[in-house]
């Protein structure tokens, strides 16, 4: 039996953009355009575990939608395959569709004039549920999501954590073997983004459902995922656990100090310096400095009040990811030029 | 998979439009008025003509003619008028069609299912009181023939009009806002399908032409049959043009989805 709920090799996707010719008088503006083509995945291969939950992340443009979509059949890649729970998406979109679940973000299933509670049912056949396992599904939803006095209120009057959740269990009702999230906390405050990634961690448990977390939201990769796929301009740039993107920076602590009085404490000397306020200091260290002894002994003298020794934390690793890579766009460039 | 659970979608989308259909009251009965307020001006200005004139017949019609074959008009219009054009061009401003691609359905067929739970509401609404109300003040004739010909006319209006609304819609793909495109639709569509002058009050050679053309399968020729202007032999020899129109449409329908399809693959929509 294949283990594997995604499989994709060498998959690449173009398309056409067009660009509005800017300084034009209004009536050529809108009529002259020029085409550009855009290679949004230039040859990405990966593959997903049934029951992992993957983060996939880069900055805008780098081609995470387009992969979304070509994994859930809505676009034709220009070469490459994919085979997503034994599917070829592009082929079987109607066949795969009924296995897969989709939470966005920015679109929601559920119908803006009726109670959340009409969009549910719709699910029901849209789906095929069963009306009793229905029944229990939503029970179980509208209790871990806190939803029980919210489904019965028209869409529009709910707040936009309300939406989301509601959405969310709409998207899982049919209890999808992989569901894939784009952005599925944005916007919403933080006791229901707490309830969602409780919910999605406790399904994944459960059932073993495969998650595929396409997320802008730190906080998202932290709590939820242990494997990271990052795409930068197309390309896949990292695919691995979580705390070895961390490890490309060799090991690295971070200290918090909190001084009684930081009189002319030379604290660069000891690291580098991420954050400093009045008697406070944040440093990235490395793990061999916590041995040190002159380190040793500022920590015990009594100009330092309190400190803390920590992993960086993994925003920060993946700014410094992000900053090392355009780096070395710019080393490349240089190259090139 | 049984034949049931492959319509079981396209029933819940059917009653979920339905629903949506209904849940502003106001603006309900705002869509009926406004359904009833074209007829309504219609049928005055074609008053006023009659009046005007001091024949008690234009083209053979009596003014009570002209009512009758107006009423039928406003149930046959309900019937082929759809949303699809607008529909599309939403979706596709919204980006919500990206959404609707992710269901286990096809996409033609719930735009198709969305639309026709609009008709239905409304063909309840205010079709079937007009058809009784004509039917019961001008005691038109209904003969089982006469009402299956006609049924089979409507099924046939019904499908002209979402496949022409459906191809139409396809082009918000590429021209995003397509109103103005709906908007000449529509005026086309009221003026060759019969609905402000009955196609044989035109010029012969101009009738001639509108008849052979699908909008006169959509309107004139199904009110035609039922009030009785028309032959039910005659339609029946009629009908054939009006099949191969609905399979041309029909594959107008088709090439401008697959085309649709590939420009959002080019496009990356």
């Amino acid at each position: 039996m294949n283990n594997y709920a995604i499989e994709v090799n060498d998959l690449k996707k173009s398309y056409k953009t067009y660009e509005s010719l800017s300084g034009e008088k209004v009536f050529l503006s809108s009529l002259r355009r020029k085409s550009k083509i855009k290679h949004a995945l230039k040859g990405v291969s990966f593959a997903v575990k049934k029951g992992e939950i993957v983060a996939l992340l880069g900055e805008n443009g780098s081609g995470k939608s387009t992969l979304i979509k070509l994994l859930t059949g809505i676009l034709h890649p220009d070469s490459g395959t994919a085979m997503v729970l034994g599917y070829v998406p592009w082929k079987e979109r109607v066949a795969l569709a009924q296995r897969m679940g989709v939470v966005l973000g920015a679109h929601t299933q559920l119908w803006w004039n009726l109670p959340a509670i009409d969009s549910f049912n719709y699910m029901r056949y849209m789906y095929g549920i069963d009306e009793r396992e229905f029944h229990q599904r939503l029970d179980y939803f509208m209790d871990v999501l806190n939803l029980k006095d919210v489904y019965k209120r028209a869409v529009r009057q709910l707040s936009l954590g309300e939406r989301m959740k509601c959405n969310f269990a709409a998207s899982l009702l049919h209890m999808p073997e992989l569901v894939f999230l784009d952005e599925p906390t944005i916007g919403v405050d933080l006791p229901s983004s707490f309830a969602l990634r409780d919910t999605l961690l406790s399904l994944r448990k459960k059932y073993g459902i495969t998650f595929i977390i396409a997320t802008h939201i730190i906080d998202d990769v932290k709590i939820l995922s242990e494997r990271v796929l990052i795409l930068d301009e197309g390309r896949k740039v990292f695919d691995g656990p979580k705390s070895r993107v961390g490890k490309m920076f060799g090991d690295l602590k971070q200290v918090e100090i909190y001084f009684n009085d930081m009189g002319s404490v030379d604290i660069s000397s000891y690291g580098t310096v991420v954050e400093k306020k009045t008697n406070y200091v944040r440093l990235e260290i490395p793990g061999g400095m916590i041995k040190n002894r002159r380190f040793a002994s500022l920590l015990s003298s009594g100009r330092v009040l309190d400190y803390n020794i920590s992993e960086p934390d993994f925003g920060y690793i993946l700014h410094k990811f992000y900053s090392k890579l355009e780096a070395s766009k710019g080393v490349n460039r240089r190259r090139f030029e | 998979m049984s034949f049931y659970r492959e319509i079981e979608p396209y029933i819940g989308a059917l009653l979920i439009q339905m629903k949506e259909t209904l849940s502003y009251r106001s603006d309900f009965v705002m869509q009926i008025f406004m359904r009833l307020g074209f007829p309504a001006i219609t049928i005055a200005a074609w008053a006023a003509i009659y009046g005007a004139t001091n024949s008690s017949t234009i083209g053979g019609l009596s003014l009570m003619s002209m009512i009758e074959y107006f009423l039928v008009t406003t149930v046959v219009f309900i019937v082929f008028f759809n949303d699809a054009l607008w529909d599309m061009q939403w979706l596709v401003q919204s980006g919500d069609i990206s959404a609707v691609l992710l269901k286990p359905t096809r996409f033609p067929l719930n735009i198709f299912v969305g639309g026709t739970a609009v008709t239905a509401i409304y063909f309840a609404t205010i079709g079937v009181p007009i058809l009784a109300f004509t039917i019961w003040l001008f005691h038109t004739q209904m003969t089982v023939s006469t009402i299956a010909v006609f049924s089979a006319y409507m099924m046939i209006s019904l499908l002209i009009g979402f496949f022409a609304s459906f191809t139409l819609g396809c082009l918000a793909i590429y021209f995003i806002d397509i109103g103005g495109l709906g908007m000449a639709y529509n005026w086309v569509t009221v003026w060759f399908a019969g609905g402000v002058v009955p196609l044989s009050l035109f010029p012969s050679s101009i009738s001639s032409v509108l008849m052979s053309l699908p909008w006169a399968y959509q309107g004139y020729i199904p009110v035609s049959v039922l009030t009785g202007k028309i032959s039910v032999a005659a339609a029946v020899a009629l009908m054939p043009i009006g099949i191969a129109w609905l399979l041309i449409l029909f594959a107008m329908a088709f090439v401008a989805w697959r085309f649709t399809k590939r420009y959002m693959d080019v496009a990356g929509v």
